[in-house]
């Protein structure tokens, strides 16, 4: 790998060779990190993302801090970006169907020939890819015209046709940090809505408290998701009955010319609402000075919800920033397709990002259709459902591996570079097309050049080669784009980004062009009018709300085995599909937790293990879609079961049935109640913030005459953190960051049943649903580095440690693995090594290597990091300073998209964590009256009563 | 008692020591298979890793501590019986003495192995043992699991110096009355020089004084310790004081059990029944009348503060012991140790044999439960209620554990055809004394 990073393009078929450098390159210093500035490529949102390279290899994907976006921040499948880069069963070269049906390996110069002879003679050629929103897409229409007539299909499986239907064709940007009161109509906009880490952060901002009030959040939707879960009211009602609620808010708001009457009560009737809670909503609304709905469900949904962005929500929504999933593909231009395959009028079909036959219902009939196309080129980096029915397969280098770019927005524009050389024989998508249409014959002269670096180069104004001075180039690749109101100093962290030199590419200059926005397109997908989900229809009549699972998003995650193991956030399922069941219908199916259900809709069916709780309604059966894939590598394959070929992401009326079988579905926790525990504490905003217990320090301070021992006189610093609860949403973004940052082995669902997790950190859920205005309350838990620590005295030989910065260390190489300590944590934060966790090769490139992999047999846990801060500490020293408040922040507190997480100096009086811990009247200690002296210190939960 | 009967004691015991039977010689076979599926399943916790077991973050410690805990327990009684009622000159302790002090040593190295067992890199063991280094790296003296180790080991050394001493004169009497042959030599070996004359008995005695002496603390010490692996830490249902008497109380109310479970058919197959008369037996009954009601104290006590601390931890936790998943094996664990020895009370059942069997085995498993119950509900039950989990043995689990019985019986039945299982020079030393009174 190490070779092949000086001259980039030249891929790394030998990656399995450690070859020492023979001639150093000027920018891999051996034990220092380079930071690539890109974008992120895991959903439409478009993050960007800044990438550590350590010795040529990407080992952390950050957010990008200057970015509109994401500011910094990163989600779950951010972070498993790199499990897509290093994924063991990605294609690793050109492979072409043998007669006997099985793939068999070519050269890339075979496999390009073959293809250039398919594409020859200008054939009838259709194009079916991901979301492309710049100049991989203009570069694909021009392909496609360059080399045939053809289709051009965007095809994603949450296409968010309703909203488009809803906003005159596009899909608003809308400004949730603006609001005064949200209300969401199944729009889980924490989680999988359209840009979640933008609004998580627009969120976290709406959410402050201001003179003693603050923005409320009201959610209606079919399902407590996590979004629902951070809402201060949710009316849980059945998918396609969020309609009847948002108008009888507009009615009881007084907006539109209608006044309530008989009709609103007989919604309130039909779903058991309290009307005195939609009034409440109501009131709220209209009292407002700036309130947004955001249009989630379905198109009538979506339409109510507009209905109740008035005048005074004018200014939340831009209209004239339309997102880029407004340029997706509708259903029927997609179903127009498949007719047009199954009619046999397409001769090639080009594959590449999308997964159709994963994401299509089966009623669709894609599969039949693809079978009667005589060629299928797939050009996508996995194996997944849709390659396995190619007949050549050109293998594209994953968006980390490859130039690029990606308009989320029209005004913000992100650059992607490669962040490492190709770990597999493959290359980028834009050369190959250009490639292919070289070898069909094809006239791609207007693009006037013949390499897509270049190209890219030349949508974004600047010279297709690099000059003697390329800074214009360079600063943007830095930045990582463009974008309104730019800072002009590169994002942190400091330690400068680099772009990667290039050679070789000729330079043609062209102008610039924006990433086009089609149309407003109406709705053209049938409006399916679901039947009310009575038990009139049947017993096992219900409605089905299939969402995008919060990792998973629509099924593109489930190869990365980080958000395989990373829990569901609000049920805690991992590694699998259930199908979440209130537990009234549960009752009367006769269904208890784990009873696999069959759900089915004209004619399919899947398999599913209900999971039974209160967070849908009564007649609802949701279940998450992302899981069961019949291809696309060993981590997702045969795992759960595909919801999306029931009837795709739409809520439907399915017919469910008991089938007596009963699985162990994996799950992370065994409780979900607190138990009257007081551990994840809630205040009302109207209560007086008194401190019912003290904080006992963990600084000598916090020491009297109640402990045995005095306290450690901690040298320099002492080391703590700040959780604000009311800040946490519970998207688990951090536990993937820590599993990135940490090398965190992933244990597999066995484990995962038999409690033997690994993560450092983890998102505890405690659930009451009691408390109406927060049901579930998010806690993140992490090793608490208490001064006095129960597990340092018990072990027996001094591997569980305190350091003289007041971290609770563990000293891997000296544990010999009683367990005592983890037996005696109350946290349950330190983690045994059950066996030896693989890294299956190339997987072990991801490994940090400023920290330790360990063995079985030795505990491990949270270290707040402490490779970045000793890493802080030696370049301070070396500049003979001491490390300033904020120059350190561990894996989990740089992704959190919300800000959850302070960490910092207790020593230094004015340091952040000082300051919240005595002045914020929340601060408490979880388990304080143990007397650990816990250093993390949490805040407590805001709710309403 | 003559001379005649003296000899008779002689001739019983060592005529005890003759060539085994084929049943014996199966039984050990049984044993040695037993002993080489456990350390099969061991290569293959050694090899793959803990995760064979059914341990997880709540549960780090279950059956391997629990069988840790349980043959330290049986430990006590041999002790107790040859120190604390030497020194309390008790008259029936002769006879059961040398079987008790052998089960002793045996139950050590069956409970020492486990430790080991249970370690994640039992590769390492050694650093935990306090030993001068280059590094000058000690272990953590402030560590129960540390104090473990060192009263454990104690224990292992007095004990094993104790059973030496006491059984020397037997060695002699035994090399006396054997053939030439590998057995005589290993006897002479062993007797060091015994002959039996003034100056030795009078060194003998005062040793073995002095050892009774050093070896009474150690009874209690042992167990205190052991529990102290759980009351010196944060977790509800370990952290209590009471653990050191009630620790101590179950470890020889095991113990006692597990003698009669020895003797009574050691008795029965070597025909020792003139010398190893039912009043022994009755006796030792009686003392785990006494046992059984200090646990049964216990239990009521631990309830009770759990209750009466008005802690939210400890209440919900005892209800959950009571109640929830593992409350089968609590009541279980109540009524063998506490409701059994309630019918020694009647002589008719405390002088039944066959009862006494049964009585003892319940006792047995009801202490091994008492400690599975501690261990894996206190674990399973913390803190923090999303971190509740728990536990059922593997595989590797139950083979390891019903290995370290074979392992104790396959010892123990080795010791009573190599060497005097009764303690000829006592009862002879009774036996004169007797006559002598008037």
């Amino acid at each position: 790998m190490g070779l092949t990073i000086g001259g980039f393009g030249v891929t790394a078929a030998g990656y399995e060779k450690l070859v020492p450098y023979i001639a150093q390159p000027d920018d891999i210093i051996p034990g220092e990190s380079t930071w690539f500035a890109t974008s992120c490529r895991e959903c439409p949102a478009g993050c960007a993302m800044v990438v550590r390279n350590r010795d040529a290899h990407a080992v952390k994907c950050e957010g990008n801090s200057g970015h509109p976006i994401n500011r910094g921040r990163l989600c779950s499948r951010g972070q498993a970006a790199l499990h897509g880069l290093y994924d063991p069963d990605r294609i690793r070269g050109p492979m072409r169907r043998k007669a006997s049906g099985d793939f068999e390996k070519v050269s890339w110069d075979a496999a390009m020939n073959a293809a250039g002879k398919m594409l020859a003679g200008r054939p009838r050629t259709a194009l079916i890819t991901d979301l492309q929103a710049g100049s991989l897409e203009t570069l694909m229409r021009a392909w496609l015209g360059a080399v045939g007539s053809g289709t051009y299909i965007v095809y994603e499986p949450i296409d968010y046709e309703a909203v488009r239907a809803a906003n005159g064709g596009i899909v608003p940007r809308f400004n949730i940090a603006g609001a005064d009161h949200l209300i969401s109509f199944g729009a889980d906009f924490l989680e999988t809505w359209i840009s979640p880490v933008e609004y998580a952060v627009q969120f976290a901002r709406m959410r402050q408290v201001k003179n003693a009030t603050r923005a409320r959040f009201v959610y209606v939707g079919p399902r407590v998701s996590m979004t629902a879960a951070n809402a201060d009211v949710r009316i849980i009602v059945p998918p396609g009955a969020e309609a009847e609620i948002a108008r009888a808010i507009a009615v009881e708001a007084g907006i539109g010319r209608r006044a309530p009457g008989p009709a609103t009560q007989a919604v309130y009737k039909k779903y058991s609402i309290d009307p005195a809670v939609v009034r409440n909503v109501a009131a709220g609304l209209a009292r407002a000075k700036a309130p947004l709905s955001l249009p989630g469900g379905d198109a009538i949904t979506a339409r109510a919800a507009m209905a109740l962005n008035t005048g005074k929500s004018a200014a939340l929504i831009d209209t004239a920033h339309p997102h880029a999933v407004s340029g997706i593909s509708t259903y029927a231009e997609m179903t127009g397709m498949i007719s047009a395959m199954e009619a046999g009028t397409v001769d090639v079909v080009v594959v590449f990002g999308a997964n159709p036959v994963y994401g299509l219902p089966d009623s669709a009939r894609f599969v039949d259709a693809l079978k009667r196309v005589p060629h299928v080129i797939s050009l996508s980096s996995f194996m997944d459902e849709t390659s396995t029915h190619a007949s050549l397969i050109l293998p594209s280098n994953t968006p980390l591996e490859s130039w690029g770019d990606y308009a989320p927005y029209p005004d913000v524009r992100n650059i992607l570079q490669p962040t490492m050389g190709a770990v597999f024989d493959t290359r980028q998508t834009g050369d190959i097309l250009m490639g292919l249409a070289r070898r069909a014959g094809a006239d791609m002269a207007a693009l006037g050049t013949t390499t897509f670096y270049s190209y890219v180069r030349r949508q974004w104004g600047v010279p297709a080669t690099p000059g003697a001075d390329d800074r214009a180039w360079e600063s943007m690749v830095q930045m990582g784009g463009k974008w309104p109101g730019e800072t002009a100093v590169p994002p942190t962290p400091p330690t400068g980004y680099e772009t990667r030199p290039e050679a070789g590419f000729t330079a043609v200059p062209v102008v610039l062009t924006a990433a086009p926005i089609p149309a407003a397109a109406p709705l053209v997908r049938p409006p399916t009018a679901p039947a009310p989900p009575t038990s009139e229809t049947g017993a096992g009549r219900m409605m089905l709300w299939p969402y995008p699972h919060t990792h998973f998003y629509d099924g593109r995650g489930a190869n990365r085995r980080w958000l395989q193991e990373m829990p569901e956030p609000v049920t805690d399922c991992v590694w699998g599909t259930w199908a979440e069941i209130n537990p009234v219908t549960a009752g009367r199916l006769g269904v208890s937790q784990d009873d696999v259900v069959e759900i089915d809709y004209g004619g399919a069916h899947i398999r599913v293990p209900a999971f039974v709780w209160e967070g849908v309604p009564p007649d609802t059966v949701a279940v998450p879609i992302g899981e069961g894939h019949t291809a696309y590598g060993r981590y997702a394959k045969d795992l759960g079961q595909n919801v999306l070929k029931l009837a795709g992401a739409r809520a439907v009326p399915v017919n469910v049935s008991n089938t007596g079988e009963s699985i162990w579905a994996a799950r992370i926790k065994s409780d979900t109640g607190e138990c009257g525990r007081a551990i994840a504490q809630v205040v009302t905003l109207g209560e007086h913030f008194a401190r019912e217990e003290p904080i006992r320090m963990p600084l000598p301070s916090g020491y009297g005459r109640t402990d045995f021992q005095p306290g450690h006189s901690h040298v320099g610093h002492r080391w703590a953190m700040v959780v604000d609860m009311d800040r946490c949403i519970g998207c688990n973004a951090c536990v993937t960051a820590c599993y990135a940052e940490n090398n965190v082995g992933v244990v597999g669902p066995d484990n995962i049943r038999r409690r033997r997790e690994m993560a450092w950190v983890r998102i505890d859920r405690y659930i009451d649903w009691g408390r109406k205005s927060a049901p579930i309350v998010f806690q993140p838990m992490l090793c608490q580095h208490c001064d006095a620590a129960p597990c340092e005295p018990v072990c027996p030989v001094f591997a569980a440690y305190h350091t003289q910065d007041g971290i609770n260390a563990q000293i891997y190489n000296r544990c010999v693995g009683t367990r005592y300590c983890s037996n005696n944590c109350p946290y349950k934060v330190r983690r045994f090594n059950w066996f030896d966790y693989d890294w299956p090769k190339p997987m072990n490139y991801q490994l940090n290597p400023d920290v330790t992999v360990r063995s079985r047999g030795v505990m491990e846990k949270c270290t707040f990091c402490i490779q970045r801060i000793r890493e802080a500490g030696i370049v301070a020293r070396r500049q003979k300073r001491t490390i300033a408040d904020g120059e350190i922040t561990p894996a989990c507190a740089g992704t959190c998209p919300t800000g959850a997480y302070t960490f910092g100096d207790l020593k230094d009086p004015n340091s952040r964590v000082s300051k919240i811990i005595r002045t914020d009247p929340r601060a408490y200690q979880v388990l304080g009256h143990l007397n650990t002296k816990p250093a993390v210190i949490y805040l407590k939960r805001i709710v309403e009563i | 008692m003559g001379i005649q009967e003296l000899r008779e004691v002689d001739e019983q015991v060592v005529g005890s020591l003759g060539k085994p039977s084929l049943g014996y010689l199966a039984l050990l076979g049984f044993l040695i298979l037993l002993i080489v599926m456990a350390a099969g399943a061991y290569c293959v916790q050694y090899f793959v890793g803990m995760g064979v077991t059914g341990l997880s973050i709540p549960v780090g410690w279950a059956v391997y501590i629990t069988n840790f805990v349980f043959w330290v327990g049986i430990a006590h009684s041999g002790t107790l019986i040859s120190a604390i009622l030497y020194l309390f000159r008790t008259s029936w302790r002769s006879r059961i003495n040398r079987a008790a002090e052998a089960m002793t040593i045996f139950a050590i190295l069956t409970a020492g192995l486990f430790p080991l067992i249970h370690l994640g890199r039992v590769w390492v063991f050694y650093w935990i043992l306090p030993y001068p280094n280059w590094r000058h790296l000690w272990p953590n003296f402030k560590s129960p699991l540390e104090w473990d180790v060192i009263a454990v080991t104690t224990y292992l050394i007095i004990s094993l110096l104790f059973f030496y001493l006491g059984l020397i004169p037997d060695l002699a009497t035994a090399r006396d009355q054997t053939r030439p042959g590998f057995r005589q030599s290993l006897y002479k070996f062993m007797a060091l020089g015994w002959t039996g004359n003034y100056e030795q008995w009078r060194h003998y005695a005062r040793g073995y004084l002095g050892l009774a002496c050093l070896a009474t603390p150690l009874v209690i010490s042992v167990h205190s310790v052991v529990s102290w692996d759980f009351a010196m830490s944060i977790l509800p249902g370990w952290h209590t004081t009471i653990f050191a008497p009630y620790f101590v109380a179950g470890a020889i109310h095991s113990g006692l059990a597990m003698v009669i479970i020895l003797l009574l058919p050691l008795r029965k197959v070597l025909r020792l029944e003139r010398l190893l008369t039912i009043f022994a037996f009755e006796q030792m009954a009686l003392l785990m009348v006494l046992t059984g009601a200090i646990i049964g104290y216990a239990y009521a006590v631990e309830a009770f503060i759990s209750w009466y601390s008005g802690d939210i931890f400890e209440r919900q936790y005892s209800l959950w012991r009571a109640m929830g998943t593992y409350s089968p094996f609590y009541w279980a664990m109540v009524l063998f140790n506490v409701g059994t020895p309630i019918t020694f009370f009647w002589k008719k059942l405390r002088t039944n044999t066959t009862w006494l069997m049964i009585a003892s085995i319940m006792v047995l498993i009801g202490m091994w439960l008492e400690r599975f119950v501690i261990i894996v509900t206190g674990l399973a039950h913390g803190f923090l209620p999303s971190s509740w989990g728990l536990y059922s043995p593997s595989p590797v689990e139950v083979m390891i554990t019903i290995g370290a019985f074979g392992f104790f019986a396959f010892l123990f039945l080795s010791f009573v055809k190599l060497f005097p299982s009764i303690a000829m020079n006592e009862i002879k030393e009774k036996a004169l004394e007797h006559r002598g009174k008037p």
